[in-house]
């Protein structure tokens, strides 16, 4: 019975080790997400000279649609993003996992879209692409490094507890 | 959305209630930099504060639904048309490489042309052009701002409701204000478009293509449009064109167009003046085919 309750111990310490990683996963998903909504902007921008918001609204990221559907007002892609910006990295909503350094490129991203010509644009999105995959480089050594420190922790903690029960 | 709508954060609040109080009647925007907007409607006002650059910038941006990249093409050869067909032209500093426009750097004014639909304008001409055992080949001209591109969509539309197959080349999307090749102007229901794509290339594609009856585009003169229109008239299509000219001897004066018209392209002719829409003279062609003849007054 003590046995059974020790196992149980360290298997359960171990998945909360787990869980508590699961911010850092989601910052890498977010960020594959978003670097796809960019890579899909840049062909319905440059490729097919869509309009800002059809663009975004073609995109499969859903705040880049929050954004098309903001625009939709009358609002530059910029304002669109700053009124939803709050409210979607506020704790528990969407964009919450993201980081300051992530969320500043976003910034970026919104700032000057559609604000200048062909060529122009293609670099910016070049360069926001470049900018989030080096976020997302990070985010994988970061989810990388917490999944090993939180599992390992987790595990010893299940162990001590386990010693104690035996 | 209206263009009132559209310039409402960029404009002082003055020449947004002028604009608003004068929409029935509202024929020109001309906004300049320094100078207060000027609202044509009928009479010309002047109304709020200069407009500085910072405004300007901004209406540029809002007008181009704030993607400038997608209009550049546009921008350069300075105009680009709204969604409703309204014409947006623009002067500025232009940077210039191997005697072409590459860039439109700074927007010093704007001149936005409101589009229309007035459904019947065209009752008389195609009245005429009806009268006869073949649909004549016609010209519409004037000088600026007197209608001619509505008498062409209203042509246009009431051809396409007495059935004959009408195809528009709509090099700048004013005929038929197309939205992602759906018109946004009513022009029948048996008409199809081309939109945006150079007349020349258009008039070829769509005889070869889509076999239409009626022809219609607008403001024809260069070298290009006139050797598709040749064609098209050879290939048994009735053309339906518009040209800038203030009177039958100034298009006479224009090389091109006067070939055209002397060759008997046209066997019929057009002129607006006086106020938009009005119909101050008609011609019809005398003479032969390709052999040359006269316009006769009617």
């Amino acid at each position: 019975m003590r046995i059974a309750l020790a196992l149980c111990l360290v298997m359960g310490s171990t998945f909360i080790g787990q869980a508590l990683s699961a911010s850092s996963r989601r910052r890498v998903a977010l960020l594959k997400n978003w670097i796809l909504g960019v890579k899909m902007l840049r062909i319905h921008m440059s490729g097919m000279l869509e309009t800002v918001d059809k663009a975004l609204r073609m995109t499969d990221c859903p705040a880049m649609v929050q954004v098309s559907e903001n625009m939709q007002n009358g609002q530059s892609a910029a304002t669109a993003w700053q009124s939803l910006r709050e409210k979607l990295c506020r704790h528990g909503n969407a964009l919450d996992a993201l980081k300051t350094s992530d969320r500043e490129v976003l910034d970026n991203l919104f700032e000057n879209l559609g604000q200048t010509g062909r060529s122009a644009q293609s670099m910016h999105l070049q360069s926001i692409l470049k900018q989030l995959s080096d976020q997302l480089e990070n985010a994988r050594m970061q989810l990388s490094e917490c999944q090993r420190l939180y599992v390992t922790v987790g595990f010893l903690v299940g162990l001590m507890l386990a010693l104690v029960v035996i | 959305m209206t263009i009132a709508d559209r310039l409402e954060d960029c404009i002082s609040k003055e020449a947004v209630l002028c604009l608003m109080q004068n929409m029935e009647s509202l024929r020109e925007i001309r906004i300049r930099i320094g100078q207060p907007v000027q609202i044509v409607a009928g009479e010309t006002f002047q109304a709020g504060e200069p407009v500085d650059l910072k405004m300007m910038k901004n209406m540029l941006l809002k007008l181009t639904d704030f993607s400038l990249y997608s209009r550049e093409e546009e921008v350069k050869s300075g105009y680009f048309t709204l969604d409703d067909g309204s014409r947006v032209g623009i002067c500025g500093k232009a940077a210039c490489q191997d005697g072409k426009i590459v860039q439109l750097t700074h927007v010093g004014s704007m001149a936005i042309r409101i589009s229309r639909a007035c459904p019947g304008c065209a009752g008389p001409i195609v009245e005429s052009m009806i009268h006869e055992d073949t649909l004549p080949s016609t010209l519409v001209f004037s000088s600026p701002g007197m209608g001619k591109t509505t008498m062409l969509r209203d042509i246009a539309r009431q051809l396409s409701i007495l059935g004959h197959q009408v195809a528009i080349a709509d090099e700048r999307h004013e005929i038929a204000a197309c939205v992602q090749g759906i018109p946004g102007m009513d022009v029948g229901p048996c008409t199809d478009v081309m939109d945006g794509c150079p007349k020349g290339l258009a008039i070829g594609q769509m005889v070869r293509a889509i076999s239409p009856e009626v022809l219609v585009t607008d403001e024809i003169g260069h070298h290009q449009d006139a050797e598709a229109l040749s064609d098209a008239v050879r290939c048994g299509v009735t053309i339906v064109a518009s040209a800038h000219g203030e009177s039958l001897e100034a298009l006479l004066n224009r090389p091109i167009l006067a070939r055209m018209l002397n060759e008997g392209l046209f066997k019929m002719l057009v002129q607006l003046g006086e106020c938009p829409g009005k119909i101050i003279g008609q011609w019809r062609f005398q003479g032969n085919n390709w052999e040359g003849g006269q316009f006769q007054c009617v």
